[in-house]
């Protein structure tokens, strides 16, 4: 019997919980569910939601600082990842990330921000996703055929 | 004063550690790399080779050991090509599109020169298009 009114209670709770709970605007349901047909597109969710434009830049283009960073103290940009990269090596890239950055002045702190390697924390299609977006950043005229 | 000046200090290392904090050391297969010899006989190379290598040292030891591009594993044209390119749209490499070919060029030679059992090797690895 008290476990029976236990159970009740809990069944009570669950249902006023759920009740109270303000729902998602119908708005947000639709977009949230939405899943892109190209994986470029679904790549450039995943771009965004990891924080790769945090650093990279929502356009990709860098440039956001990291003092005493090699690169002119700034993050690189990844616009023309595709010529500098085969698909395996990006991949490679993005699993393990970049855990040091050169410096300029080996005599000045270390540059604060690091790539993180994402190994572990992304899902494999996720990450084709991404590698298909990145990859189609290159703008085609820019090539430079060097053979 | 004895007691607050450990507490101090601690706290003023862990400030430090934070805005800069410890770098992973450089990859065992890098750090050998760098470890080997740091220039390349041209000697006999063609006199245009020669003019090549001079822009290869001045702007590949601008960002890292000119050792590391003279013992790294690359061979391959395709391999190179990526690689020079992605040196030279780092920010700050300086590195103009020709001096990227220039440099480019001059590695290419330089594998199937004095790389060549390597260079044979992969391009027998490497597949076909």
């Amino acid at each position: 019997m008290k476990r029976l009114a236990m159970a009740g209670l809990l069944a009570v709770g669950l249902a006023a919980g759920a009740l109270m709970r303000p729902g998602l605007p119908a708005v947000v349901r639709a977009v949230a569910s939405a899943r892109p047909e190209s994986a470029v597109e679904r790549g450039r969710l995943v771009y965004e939601r990891y924080g790769c434009a945090l650093c990279h830049g929502p356009e990709g283009k860098g440039g956001f600082a990291n003092p005493n960073a090699e690169t002119a103290g700034k993050v690189p940009g990844v616009l023309y990842v595709a010529e500098g990269y085969t698909v395996q090596e990006l991949r490679r890239k993005l699993l393990d990330g970049v855990p040091t950055i050169g410096t300029a002045d080996s005599k000045r702190p270390a540059p604060p921000y690091r790539m993180p390697g994402w190994s572990g924390h992304i899902s494999d299609e996720d990450l084709g996703d991404l590698v298909e977006y990145l990859m189609s950043l290159f703008p085609q005229t820019a090539e430079e055929k060097w053979r | 004063m004895k007691k607050t000046l450990p507490i101090t200090l601690a706290i003023a290392a862990a400030a430090l550690a934070h805005l800069a904090p410890a770098q992973e050391p450089v990859d065992p297969r890098i750090a050998a790399y760098d470890k080997g010899p740091a220039t390349i006989d041209v000697s006999k190379y063609p006199p245009d080779m020669q003019t090549r290598y001079k822009t290869f040292v001045a702007k590949c030891s601008k960002c890292h050991t000119l050792a590391r591009a003279v013992n790294c594993d690359f061979a391959l044209d395709e391999e190179w090509e990526r690689y020079v390119k992605r040196m030279m749209r780092k920010p700050g490499s300086e590195i103009s599109s020709t001096q990227g070919k220039e440099i480019f060029e001059f590695v290419a030679y330089d594998s199937k020169t004095r790389k060549k059992a390597l260079y044979e090797r992969k391009l027998k690895e490497a597949p076909k298009p």
